[in-house]
């Protein structure tokens, strides 16, 4: 292989994309208009609407790009990067269905029986089925392959026994995909052994216990599993591939255009303001975010693009990643400095407020998904051929 | 990548590599002219590169260009290649005479004095910094004339202008270039209509960057790998590690960022996109060259190695044609001028190229 040859080849986007972008414009505008929803930063993580999903669901804004026979439009990749993209900027509350569109759903859609699509992929797409991720524990959380819940055969279900933590939105969620060990632990094969299992949040011996996070919102749970049985159609893919699913399932996580949007609705009235008055000192700070989030877009377009052919590209994402989220903590730095020193901006109370709303989860942006540490390790490895 | 991208930065690899060592560029910041070097580059086509063929061009366009200054970047090419290119281009799209030889390439302000002359225009003007300017067989100057009018191209043969040799920290020539009531005839020296040269020039650098940034993080990992302290490779250290993950980080965005910029030459957000990879390449060159440099430690400041080859480089390209601040200025201006659509409506325009219907 070259040296260091990223995957970042810039797509060529179709036309009746642009043509779907406007729509959901279109749309989102007149939500916003009629008070149905307030655009607020990191409302992928905190913008619970489970009214506002369905509509979306309505017009086939979620999963666009999956096949009809499975709830989708028949899309392409690009279309539904315009309706997330859209959806993100706009600060829009997608947070129910967020991760059932962006990652269980593409996994069940790759790994799952055909029953299993039948039965979850059109209630996804409809915005009415939501899942949680469930893989950090109490005791895991970068390196997962240690992870403890396990699940054992019984007759012909799982039971399954253990505790996921950090599970955001689990006390909306109707499942969890949850990762566990259902061989031994082999110390030549860390690997092995690991399992994923669709579990129905409702089902007996299912706890949910919430955490209440700095600001005292609840958004993480931890959910305990006792005994829990698993029916065995519940399986996703085969016993022990887990491994290899997980980190599928952790490159849809992490290649989307969230990973540098989170501040948007933030950005959006900082730039607007600023360009909106006119020349002045504070430019180059507002140019600098504009040459930032434009590179960014750009390299999210190719990942995207790399998805779409069915590649998996891992460690573009995992730079992505990196750079998207602490551009998402710069950014705050830079209004929290502009508001000081950019007279433009002076009195500016709106600007300060949702300044104010967007620093106590901050510190999550470069944490979820994999810490950067983790994405830094990855990198590191991929070039250093390992 | 277009056709011709990728067998000529292939081309430009092969060449580069046989024939331009870290002893090659040493000897041209000692003052040595490499005249095979230039040769061997001028029959690659590289010189009119962006010439149309008609006017015995290459016919290239923008992402052939940056594909080629990238690989130039890389191998520290000691040779005005983004100049001739640029100023052949430039010549080109004004409908003038294409000289032979080495090209420099500049752009002037109101510090130079324009006035019409008896058989065309009649300039005078001190500029610091030219690249090459002595070396070069004519200079191409764009020269400014406010804000009514548009810019004039002047081509100045060698014989009509003072340089002063200098070189600049990146080790190439950048020389003082006085022009005293020079006459410009009437055939070298045309209006230069919807181009912004210094744009091209910043482009140019971009590329350049992205490349030398390549080569920096290529040999970081290479000394990482190499270097053993208390007992083990320092590439097994996970700070070490972390380092050359920003770096390629860094090394991708300037990447992209040219490669979008080059991808939009010729839409109506070229400037944007062109400010956008300036703005960023820039950014990426600081961070990237201070991040290789902690990472090869005293070795990397030493003479003998050759990261310093690619460092300096990284250094002065993102000052020339205008360093951050002046790119990231003009690119809020961009945005600006657009009126108060939806911000992310313009982002997203200005970076996704829509497939002809």
């Amino acid at each position: 292989m070259e040296f260091f040859a990223p995957e970042f080849e810039l797509p060529l986007i179709e036309r009746r994309t642009g043509a779907l972008r406007a729509e959901v414009r279109a749309f989102l505008d007149k939500e916003r208009a009629a008070g149905r929803f307030e655009p607020r930063c990191n409302a992928w993580m905190e913008g619970f609407s489970a009214d506002f999903s369905r509509r979306l669901g309505e017009r086939g804004w979620i999963g666009y790009h999956w096949p009809r026979s499975y709830g989708g439009r028949g899309g392409s990749a690009f279309d539904t990067l315009a309706i997330n993209e859209e959806l993100l900027a706009a600060g829009a509350p997608v947070a129910a269905h967020w991760v059932a569109a962006r990652q269980s759903g593409p996994l069940l859609m790759r790994f799952g029986t055909e029953a299993q699509r039948q039965r979850f992929l059109p209630r996804i797409a409809a915005g009415e089925l939501y899942f949680a991720i469930g893989m950090s524990e109490p005791d895991v959380g970068s390196d997962l392959a240690s992870v403890r819940t396990r699940a054992e055969q019984r007759g012909a279900a799982w039971i399954l026994d253990g505790r996921k933590i950090w599970s955001s939105g689990a006390h909306h969620c109707h499942y969890m995909l949850v990762l566990c060990r259902t061989a031994p632990r082999d110390a030549g094969e860390r690997h092995a052994g690991l399992t994923q299992l669709v579990v129905d949040l409702k089902a007996r011996g299912v706890s949910i216990l919430p955490i209440r996070m700095l600001d005292g919102s609840h958004h993480f749970n931890e959910v305990l599993f006792e005994g829990v049985e698993v029916p065995p159609d519940m399986v996703v893919g085969a016993p022990g591939d887990g491994w290899r699913q997980v980190t599928s399932e952790l490159a849809y996580g992490r290649s989307g255009p969230e990973r540098f949007l989170s501040t948007f609705p933030l950005v959006e009235r900082y730039l607007r303001a600023v360009l909106s008055a006119g020349p002045g000192a504070g430019d180059p700070a507002a140019g600098r975010m504009l040459a930032r989030l434009m590179t960014l877009r750009a390299m999210s377009l190719g990942i995207w693009a790399a998805l779409g052919a069915e590649r998996t590209p891992a460690v573009e994402a995992a730079m992505v990643k990196d750079l998207g989220t602490n551009f998402e903590r710069d950014t705050i730095e830079t209004v929290r400095e502009a508001l000081a020193a950019d007279e433009r901006l002076a009195g500016d109370a709106a600007l300060a407020q949702a300044l104010a709303a967007a620093i106590p989860l901050a510190p999550t942006y470069t944490l979820r998904g994999g810490t950067n540490e983790v994405l830094r390790n990855v990198i590191a490895k991929s070039l250093q051929g390992a | 990548m277009s056709d011709l991208a990728r067998p000529l930065a292939e081309a430009a690899e092969r060449l580069f590599a046989r024939r331009c060592g870290a002893e090659r560029v040493n000897a041209a910041e000692r003052g040595e002219w490499p005249q095979d070097l230039w040769h061997a580059v001028e029959e690659l086509g590289a010189a009119k590169l962006l010439v149309p063929e008609p006017r015995g061009g290459a016919g290239g366009d923008w992402q052939d260009a940056c594909a080629l200054l990238k690989k130039a970047g890389e191998h520290s090419v000691p040779l005005p290649l983004a100049e001739t290119l640029l100023a052949a281009a430039a010549l080109a799209r004004a409908g003038m005479e294409i000289p032979a030889g080495p090209l420099s390439f500049a752009c002037a302000g109101p510090q130079a004095r324009l006035e019409r002359g008896s058989r065309g225009w009649r300039l005078s003007a001190q500029l610091a910094g030219v690249p090459w300017g002595a070396q070069s067989t004519a200079l191409v100057l764009a020269l400014a004339r406010g804000e009514r009018e548009p810019p004039l191209l002047a081509c100045l043969p060698r014989a009509s202008f003072e340089a002063v040799p200098g070189r600049a920290l990146c080790g190439e020539p950048r020389d003082a270039v006085s022009l005293s009531a020079v006459e410009i005839a009437q055939q070298n020296a045309a209006v230069l209509d919807s181009v912004d040269a210094l744009a091209w020039g910043a482009l140019g650098r971009a590329a350049l960057i992205a490349g030398a940034l390549r080569r920096a993080l290529a040999l970081s990992v290479e000394f990482s790998r190499q270097r053993v302290q208390f007992g083990r490779p320092i590439g097994q250290f996970q700070a070490v590690q972390h380092h050359l993950a920003v770096l390629a980080e860094e090394t991708a965005a300037a990447n992209v960022a040219c490669d979008a910029a080059a991808g939009a030459c010729g839409t109506p957000w070229e400037l944007a996109c062109i400010a956008a990879a300036k703005t960023r390449a820039g950014e990426a060159a600081g961070i990237g060259a201070r991040i290789a440099h902690q990472i090869h430690g005293a070795m990397g400041i030493t003479c003998e190695h050759v990261l310093h080859q690619s460092t300096r480089r990284l250094l002065t390209w993102r000052d020339e044609y205008g360093a951050e601040a002046y790119w990231a200025r003009r690119l809020a201006e961009c945005f600006r001028s657009r009126g108060d659509a939806p911000l992310w409506s313009l982002v997203s325009a200005a970076t996704g190229r829509e497939a002809a219907a």
